[in-house]
């Protein structure tokens, strides 16, 4: 069966761009709009792997990953941080709020996927 | 794979234009001694959206400017840089040249990089008048006297402090912190997790050695690289651009690194995965100090969960508003429209069905005539719904007012407040595009003229602010917007001399009501001095014309020293008009209803010829030009005698006439069709439509019909 894969950012535009990539790649993709969504999405669902841009409405990445990883089915999920901050203390922040990984925006779409595979289990 | 990205381009700048608009708003709203640190939050991430976007879509020049901006912005949340008036005004000008930038790439323009590089120049040059009242950090060694410390409460005290580095061997003794703070600040700190004599605090000579931690030992001490700086060692794989911590927490496997190794401390039930990780340098052990970050975490969400409690109601609303937009669509315009024309057919389809049907006895062919009327019911609730697919709340138009109102008047150096009202009353999208620029001059012309200056309003004895207040309501089939201003009205005597200087017919005795409608006369303009604010004498003649070629009118209402008020009134939608029909011979004529003020049978004997002016009919008190429209249109048959036919009074903005016409047939919805698109323009009529039996008839032009009759009424008189 094909991985499902969340993506949650704010913007419409980068979503449908990761969205169309996945699923060109085969695999199936559910969408939210802010971290709550994104948390809602992920409980109402099983989700393979979670996509979450950092800077959103409501919730944002950080807790998200937060919320997440307190959620006993997705303590071990992949969870990637798509940022466009990549300093030293987003990493920090990142990895002990729970992140398998980041990668940084602007990303390829190739390298979005090559990404997404290494960390599927 | 190669993805073509211009498929999600389009988004990219709607959902741009969006970010812009609420970056403006909230910019607008910022109360700047005391930002609220939500909307500032706000503001950021607005920037930071586009930035995303901007980057990831390749338009480096919006990039580049959101960047600044953004770190700017940064800055002002975190408090290290002081909101001023001046520095609202940069950002808002970042907000115009990037939605310039925006609107050359979405109409594939070649880019002009100075824009760019002066909105950049002015956004650096807001950091560097802040800087010297910005404290340059200072650099302290921290030495502990005696027993180390392996609980994270010091480092956590010196992280509340600032940046700090520390000695990671195995007596943690030797700290550096960066901090803002003074000493005695720092001391403050301490004293919570130290007593005063367990330590020693130096200032350090330079920051080199607290910056460039370097792995070295020294004399006494040891300089370790920082706490971020090991996490970078944590890392399972960096790539250019991504990287994966250690331990990828599904796969639980075991890497070793050159010079370290990560142990995957799945076992653990930690509910933050990466605290089980041990890292092994060369040289070291380390646990990432993330036991004390949990608790952190811990306790902050409560304080979250009570800020949410506390939140004002506005906030709410907020939140009800955002949630209603993530339940909505994207639909593109020219959809919608079909879906309204083609409903606009069955409308027309539905009416000579009902026609055709009314033939049939209702006693004989009774399911018939159900089925007609539930027809028409549902043609009825469909064509309401396909409607209000188009309607939008007028805070489209009513948003940019606070930005003009603000620039204007900084401009005039007036003090004004602005007032919205009824933002949520919703109209067609079409009017609403084209009722932006005629508010802006109406709004502009309010500030300029009506508003006085604070030292003249504080003479009169009114509050030296002035209030500009937009209000939109319904009424009827129609909407009212209305521009009022508690200024100083409009001067009767000066627009009197004006006029007169501009060669108009005007004379002393005209009633108030005759005399202001003059601003709107072309090439009339009152202000003494012509500012580049309004007063080039064109514009409210513009106003006016804008207006009624949608289908609406204005009026003013004005008191000396009181205010002034103008009213717009508009039809609520362009694409169905609520209509009158009429006869003249054979010919069905729909005159608007706005314009229709009553319908009666004449006395002949009231009726008089003027010379050269043509007929007047004398009702309640008042002498109306008499128009016979089948003379203005040329027709053979019309009646002749007026006793004979009706009078419909119409009230337009050359006052009220008298229009002769034979018989009324009744009032009807009828859908516009548009004669300029499919024919050619015509004087006198504004558009067709197809009526319940089949037939065509034309929709009249009030203004240009009354027009088009004074012409006639000249023309023979000169003949």
């Amino acid at each position: 069966m094909a991985k499902t894969i969340l993506t949650v950012d704010d913007s419409a535009a980068i979503r449908q761009m990761v969205t169309f990539t996945l699923k060109t790649a085969g695999f199936q993709v559910v969408e939210a709009g802010d971290g709550e969504a994104g948390l809602r999405m992920a409980k109402s669902q099983k989700v393979d792997l979670i996509l979450t841009d950092q800077n959103m409405p409501r919730m944002d990445g950080l807790s998200l990953i937060r919320a997440l990883r307190s959620e006993p089915q997705y303590r071990t999920t992949p969870i990637l941080m798509l940022t466009t901050e990549a300093g030293d203390a987003m990493k920090t922040q990142g990895r002990e709020a729970g992140a398998s990984g980041w990668l940084v925006k602007p990303f390829d779409p190739q390298k979005l996927l090559d990404v997404v595979r290494k960390v599927l289990p | 794979m190669n993805i073509d990205m211009s498929q999600f381009i389009q988004t990219f700048f709607e959902e741009t234009g969006e970010h812009l608009s609420s970056m403006e708003n909230l910019l607008l709203s910022l109360n700047i001694e005391a930002p609220d640190a939500e909307e500032l939050n706000a503001i950021f991430r607005a920037a930071h959206s586009i930035k995303g976007g901007a980057a990831t879509f390749g338009f480096t020049d919006l990039t580049e400017v959101t960047h600044i901006l953004e770190n700017q912005l940064d800055r002002v949340r975190r408090g290290t840089l002081q909101l001023r008036i001046d520095m609202v005004d940069t950002f808002l000008q970042a907000g115009d040249a990037l939605r310039g930038m925006l609107e050359v790439h979405q109409n594939g323009k070649e880019e002009d990089k100075s824009v760019a590089e002066t909105i950049c120049a002015k956004l650096q040059a807001l950091e560097q008048t802040d800087q010297p009242a910005k404290a340059a950090p200072s650099y302290w060694g921290l030495c502990l006297r005696g027993q180390k410390r392996d609980d994270d409460s010091l480092r956590q005290a010196l992280l509340s402090q600032g940046w700090v580095q520390d000695d990671d061997g195995p007596d943690r003794s030797q700290f550096y912190v960066a901090t803002m703070d003074t000493e005695a600040q720092l001391r403050d700190a301490l004293d919570f997790v130290l007593a005063r004599d367990e330590y020693t605090l130096t200032l350090a000579e330079n920051e080199v050695a607290a910056t460039n931690p370097v792995m070295e030992e020294g004399d006494g001490y040891g300089l370790f690289a920082p706490a971020a700086a090991a996490t970078h060692s944590a890392v399972l794989e960096e790539g250019d651009g991504f990287g994966l911590f250690a331990p990828v927490p599904a796969s639980g496997v075991v890497e070793e690194g050159d010079g370290y190794g990560l142990f995957a401390a799945v076992s653990r039930p930690a509910p933050v995965p990466s605290s089980g990780v041990i890292e092994e340098g060369n040289r070291y052990g380390l646990f990432a100090p993330v036991s004390a970050t949990t608790e952190a975490v811990v306790a902050e969400e409560p304080a979250q969960v009570a800020r949410v409690g506390g939140r004002r109601a506005s906030d709410r609303e907020k939140e009800a508003t955002q949630a209603a937009e993530s339940a909505s669509i994207r639909v593109g315009v020219e959809k919608v429209d079909q879906i309204i024309n083609l409903v606009g057919e069955l409308v027309i389809t539905q009416a000579m069905l009902a026609q055709v049907a009314s033939n049939f006895d209702p006693a004989v062919h009774e399911r018939l005539h159900n089925g007609v009327a539930l027809l028409e019911r549902n043609t009825r609730e469909l064509q309401e719904s396909a409607m209000s697919i188009r309607m939008m709340p007028i805070s489209f138009v009513f948003s940019r007012f606070p930005r003009v109102v603000r620039d204007t008047a900084a401009k005039l150096d007036k003090k004004v407040r602005l007032v919205t009202q009824g933002e949520g009353t919703e109209l067609d999208r079409g009017l609403i595009e084209k009722l932006a620029d005629p508010m802006t001059h109406l709004v502009r012309n309010s500030l300029d003229h009506g508003i006085e200056r604070p030292e003249v309003r504080v003479a009169k004895g009114k509050d030296e602010i002035g209030t500009l207040t937009l209000k939109a309501f319904h009424q009827g089939g129609n909407i009212i917007i209305q521009v009022l201003d508690d200024g100083a009205g409009l001067n009767r005597d000066r627009i009197l001399a004006k006029a007169k200087s501009q060669g108009m017919s005007v004379s002393d005795a005209m009633t108030d009501a005759e005399v202001w409608p003059l601003i709107f006369e072309p090439g009339f303009s009152t202000a003494e001095t012509v500012t580049d604010v309004s007063g080039r004498g064109v514009g409210m003649d513009v106003v006016r014309r804008n207006i009624q070629s949608m289908g609406g009118r204005i009026d003013i209402d004005t008191i000396k020293d009181g205010g002034t008020n103008m009213t717009i009134r508009l039809p609520l939608t362009l694409a169905i008009l609520d209509g009158m029909a009429i006869r003249v011979e054979k010919n069905v004529y729909v005159i608007p209803l706005t314009f229709i003020v009553e319908s009666l049978q004449p006395d002949p004997e009231h009726i008089k010829t003027v010379a050269g002016k043509g007929r007047v009919v004398h009702m309640r008190g008042e002498y109306l030009p008499v128009i016979t429209l089948h003379e203005v249109f040329g027709l053979e048959d019309g009646i002749e005698r007026f006793d004979n036919g009706l009078f419909v009074v119409l009230e337009s903005d050359g006052g009220r006439t008298a229009l002769f016409v034979d018989d009324l047939l009744g009032q009807h919805q009828v859908v516009i069709k548009s004669l300029e698109t499919n024919f050619r323009k015509v004087p006198g009529v504004s558009g067709a439509t197809i009526m319940g039996d089949g037939r065509v008839a034309l929709i009249i032009d009030v203004e240009s019909l009354v027009r088009l009759s004074q012409e006639k009424v000249k023309k023979n008189a000169a003949a």
